[in-house]
């Protein structure tokens, strides 16, 4: 088979098949009446998290059905409930907004095929992720101990990039090395498609196309066309902060749900990925729980959704235990707790993370100066425009971002390496985990749509 | 102009700022010339594109693979060095190597499995004796074994030994 053929094949199984049948879901469960952007951009994601059990499934029993089964099983549903669902709206609503998206994906594209004419060889991107997807796929699942512990490096980090990775071997039915990357650069496509949609909804026209572009000039960008996993977490993040302000502002009842599986999905993608959905979820969580007792209690029964990102840490968890992996931040050998080490170590290391940070937030080219505008724009709007600044999204932009970087700061505070070597390697992607949700609040909060003011 | 206009103006500005930057950068970015070609990217065999990113250590890869038996366990020395000695020319050898080992681990992989260790020699005798089978892969400016009567040597690539315990 030529190249260009196991790459369609890879396409089809592992991003066209998970979009179709995530898309359907979504319908399904939030009724219609959406972009085209926001079906297909939150079905993605929805799909991939959905399959990545199925396709862990198939590696523990070693089941000997073709890969590609199961995900062209789930597109045939995911189609069949498109079809019963009401229809998604025409657009995002704003032709300026429109060819926007069409360039920034366009430029997107043309990054992720650049990228694809060097095989994964080399860093995280090989080390951590694609040998796990190898050693997984390759099995069988009662010897992947030995290769765990002595060819993949951190075999403690979680699974759905590994999986989504896994999808793209079963569909050409043996191990890959460049073509594996597209259903995790896929998860970079959704996201500027959803940023797009959720900035046309929130934000004046030309400031939504210009923020927009901002994102696209991050360093984010250049990680999402990799198969690293830190565009897939800030996809999850943001899916899960853009369903979980669609449930709040009445779009339906399905959102929140949805929202708990894309919790689940940035748990399942990195180790922070469960600081992450914490910081995600804490402003909304504290603004029903400021609404009263009451109806936190007779809400109970959609707490339960809860239980899905619950799961994937405690599927997680499992893992770890079951092969004595260990995380080199959480489980250091004969070193102190993380918390404990964040406090003996906030003297001497404090003013450095702290700088250090601050150099990330004002440099133009890694953050675009995203997460600083927020943090400057939304206690000015709150002083300018008081309680209304909390109907839109840039209040809840403000506290996710502010809670996960200083959660960020706290956990490099306490680390276990040199902090200057363990800041320059990982500290501007982990800023980069909450860029387009700081991007989605600047614009909402200084440059609010006056048309909508409870979401599109 | 009131307060919450002008705020939405500034932050405005920065974007626009920001948008106006991002597409500078990318038509620099297209516009430079060591962008792939679109056959390269799209057309290219795997082999090829290996060939392009390893340039000659591909010869090792390829071969290796062809002469290892499947499944198998292949063992190379990694890279060592001595820190008081450690000269900026040894750790640059030092560097390649282990970039090299990096490289052919994450591009062989299931077929063989490459493992780097201290002792190769010793790690696939204790193999073998357990009823293991592992060979061990000598790359060029590596030592073949002290005792090479007991192994069975097979070029593979120009440098290049794969060596196996009968």
């Amino acid at each position: 088979m030529t190249a260009l053929a196991t790459f369609a094949l890879v396409l089809g199984v592992a991003v066209v098949a998970p979009a179709v049948f995530g898309r359907g879901v979504l319908l399904a469960a939030v009724g219609g009446g959406i972009a085209p952007a926001v079906a297909w951009g939150h079905g993605y994601l929805l799909g991939q998290c959905l399959l990545a059990p199925v396709t862990l499934l198939q590696a523990r029993l070693d089941w000997p059905v073709h890969g590609a089964i199961a995900p062209l099983l789930a597109a045939a549903l995911g189609f069949a409930l498109a079809r019963r669902a009401a229809r998604a709206v025409a657009s995002t609503g704003d032709s300026g907004m429109t060819w926007t998206l069409v360039v920034a994906i366009a430029l997107f594209v043309e990054r992720c095929l650049a990228a694809a004419a060097d095989p994964i060889r080399v860093s995280d991107e090989a080390m951590n992720w694609a040998s796990k997807a190898k050693v997984l796929f390759a099995g069988p699942w009662a010897g992947i101990g030995e290769p765990l512990a002595h060819f993949v490096s951190h075999a403690d980090y979680p699974l759905l990039d590994p999986l989504v990775q896994m999808q793209a071997f079963a569909a050409a039915g043996r191990v890959l090395h460049w073509e594996n990357r597209a259903p995790v650069q896929a998860f970079g496509a959704a996201l500027l498609l959803l940023v797009g949609a959720a900035l046309a909804g929130r934000a004046r026209p030309a400031v939504a196309c210009a923020t927009l572009l901002a994102l696209l000039g991050t360093r984010l960008p250049g990680y999402g066309c990799t198969a690293y996993a830190d565009a897939m977490l800030a996809a999850c993040a943001f899916a899960a902060f853009d369903a979980l302000a669609r449930a709040r502002d009445g779009a339906g009842r399905g959102w929140w749900p949805v929202a708990c599986v894309l919790l689940a999905g940035a748990v399942a993608t990195k180790q922070e990925g469960l600081l992450v959905a914490g910081a995600v979820l804490a402003p909304f969580a504290a603004e029903r729980a400021l609404a009263g007792p009451r109806r936190v209690v007779a809400n109970w029964r959609r707490a339960a959704w809860l239980a899905v990102p619950a799961l994937a840490a405690f599927g997680q968890a499992r893992f770890i235990g079951a092969y004595g992996l260990a995380n080199d931040m959480l489980d250091a050998p004969g070193r102190a707790g993380l918390a404990a080490r964040i406090a003996a170590q906030a003297g001497t290391h404090g003013p450095k993370v702290l700088a250090h940070h601050l150099d990330l937030l004002l440099d133009g080219a890694a953050t675009g100066w995203l997460p600083l505008g927020l943090f400057v724009a939304a206690p000015l709007a709150m002083v300018l425009r008081g309680r209304d600044v909390f109907a839109g999204v840039g209040a809840h932009a403000c506290c996710a971002c502010g809670l996960a970087l200083a959660a960020y700061m706290a956990v490099f505070i306490g680390t276990v390496h040199d902090v200057v070597w363990h800041l320059a390697v990982a500290a501007d992607r982990t800023t980069l985990h909450v860029l387009p949700i700081a991007a989605l609040g600047l614009a909402a909060v200084a440059a609010p749509r006056a048309a909508v003011t409870r979401g599109p | 102009m009131k307060p919450a206009a002008a705020l939405a103006f500034a932050v405005a500005a920065a974007m626009a700022w920001r948008a106006g930057a991002t597409l500078l950068t990318e038509a620099r970015r297209l516009a430079a010339p060591d962008q792939p070609a679109w056959a390269q990217r799209l057309l290219a065999s795997t082999d090829a594109r290996i060939t392009w990113a390893l340039g000659a250590d591909a010869a090792i890869l390829f071969s290796l693979q062809a002469a290892a038996p499947r499944p198998a366990l292949v063992v190379v020395a990694s890279p060592t060095a001595d820190l008081a000695t450690l000269t900026p020319e040894r750790f640059e050898a030092i560097n390649r190597r282990n970039g090299l080992i990096v490289q052919l681990q994450n591009l062989a992989y299931p077929d063989p499995w490459l493992q780097a260790v201290s002792d190769p020699y010793g790690v696939a005798a204790g193999l073998r004796a357990a009823g293991r089978d592992a060979r061990v892969l000598q790359l060029p400016g590596d030592p073949a074994p002290s005792d090479a009567e007991a192994w069975r040597a097979q070029a593979i690539a120009d440098g290049a030994v794969l060596w196996s315990r009968p």
